[in-house]
């Protein structure tokens, strides 16, 4: 029992640091300093259902769906890298992100609005990334038995129930920050997001020219 | 070779094209551009559609080693080029920015079976860079190579197959299914399109080491 408690504890610490929690929320705040805190929530509600539905689906298909399709955990950080530096790129090139605002306002009258964060980039790769779903894969093969195995998952739907709590808690507390604030957090979280970005791509290059002279040395002999 | 490769390796070209071909997207826009003609129109244009995409789709399968051996392109160097490719228009789905159908005049013809429809929404330049890309290997990773005519025959049978499942879809979606709502198009969209980054960069970094510009590292 103590096992399986202590079991339950590390999956659940194992997420939070795997997902970054405490840094996915202040980004997605100023990156979105135009949302009311009912939008904010919207958005995080769409972000929280695709990213155990993401999640679920790797740590049940395992490695086989990356070989299946000849990619590995290595192209997914480079890709996830790339993604988050055009985005972070965008925010901090970006006039005033008021002017966003008028653009978007024009563009969402057709159907369906451009700036949609939810699906890309919030619950895929920010929240589910490559380093959550390895570091959850190997978490659910550590498990002992069958009911460590039902506890991982009970795990993973507890970690993203308390993941929305916190959001709630944080956009309601945005409301508080000035516009001035939101203004200043939305070019820093730029810059953060484009140096985290390229530490992925360094990580992934760095796999992928391992996993490819292997994969060459196999091809030789 | 024994069949459970065969089927493995067909599973993998299955899995490709339908990630190349997002078929959500392209059902959504022929809704989207059919809506006001009659059922039985709605259905002749799909039938056009996926015959023409077949067709661009195998004329292209049968004829790209030609092309290449012609021009003298080595594969890595066409790996690069591709998964460039693939990777745009990955982007496009993922961020969407793809204005090109949103900017669309809506002219509703007979016309649009071909354009837009068949190219470039399903048979377009990524679609074809990727049937280019498979004939550079079983699979975007480029671990077996492509040759002879079961390969050609397997990938050939592999398109019409995937195509048929479009024609499908398309078929059972303008007969009245109301499941297709925004999100749907938007979830299966952006998830393809992660996939799609996922493949480009793989193959991009295959290209890169198999050309020799970069020496990969030896694992001890």
């Amino acid at each position: 029992m103590i096992s399986a408690f202590s079991y339950f504890i590390e999956t659940f610490a194992t997420l939070f640091v795997a997902t970054g929690t405490l840094s996915v929320i202040p980004l997605f705040i100023s990156m979105t300093p135009e949302y009311s805190a009912e939008e904010r929530m919207k958005t995080v509600r769409t972000a929280i259902f695709v990213a155990v539905g993401v999640l679920l689906f790797f740590v049940l298909t395992g490695q086989y769906f990356f070989d299946f399709l000849g990619i590995s955990m290595d192209s997914f950080r480079i890709a996830g890298g790339i993604l988050i530096f055009v985005i972070g790129f965008d925010m901090l090139r970006s006039q005033d992100p008021n002017d966003n605002i008028k653009k978007e306002g024009i563009s969402s009258k057709k159907a369906g609005s451009s700036k949609d964060l939810a699906i890309t980039p919030l619950a895929v790769p920010m929240m589910v990334g490559p380093g959550c779903i390895s570091a959850s894969i190997l978490r659910k093969a550590e498990a002992a038995n069958q009911f460590e195995t039902i506890l991982f998952f009970v795990c993973v739907f507890v970690f993203f129930a308390a993941f929305y709590i916190l959001f709630h808690f944080a956009s309601n507390g945005a409301k508080w920050l000035r516009p001035m604030v939101l203004r200043l957090s939305y070019r820093l979280s730029g810059l953060v997001l484009t140096a985290m970005a390229i530490q992925f791509i360094i990580d992934g290059f760095l796999g992928i020219r391992v996993s490819l002279a292997a994969a060459a040395k196999l091809a030789v002999q | 070779m024994d069949p459970i490769s065969v089927i493995y390796i067909a599973g993998r070209y299955l899995a490709y094209l339908l990630i190349l071909l997002t078929p959500l997207a392209a059902l959504a826009a022929l809704i989207g551009l059919t809506k006001d003609m009659p059922l039985k129109e709605r259905l002749h244009v799909a039938r056009v559609t996926c015959l023409v995409s077949v067709g661009i789709l195998l004329f292209f399968a049968l004829t790209g080693q030609a092309f290449f051996v012609l021009l003298g392109i080595s594969t890595p160097a066409f790996k690069i080029a591709g998964g460039i490719i693939l990777f745009c228009s990955g982007m496009n789905m993922v961020l969407h920015r793809d204005k090109d159908l949103d900017d669309k005049p809506q002219n509703v013809d007979k016309d649009i079976a071909i354009t837009p429809l068949a190219f470039p929404l399903i048979a377009g330049p990524a679609t074809i860079t990727g049937i280019f890309l498979l004939q550079s290997g079983s699979g975007f990773d480029g671990q077996a190579g492509f040759s002879g005519w079961f390969d050609y025959t397997l990938l050939c049978a592999t398109i019409t197959i995937a195509i048929f499942l479009i024609y499908l879809l398309f078929h059972f979606s303008i007969k009245g299914a109301e499941w297709l709502n925004e999100t749907a198009v938007k979830l299966s969209e952006r998830l393809t399109g992660l996939l799609l980054l996922m493949i480009s960069v793989q193959v991009v970094a295959s290209g890169i080491f198999a050309s020799g510009l970069m020496p990969a590292i030896p694992t001890p």
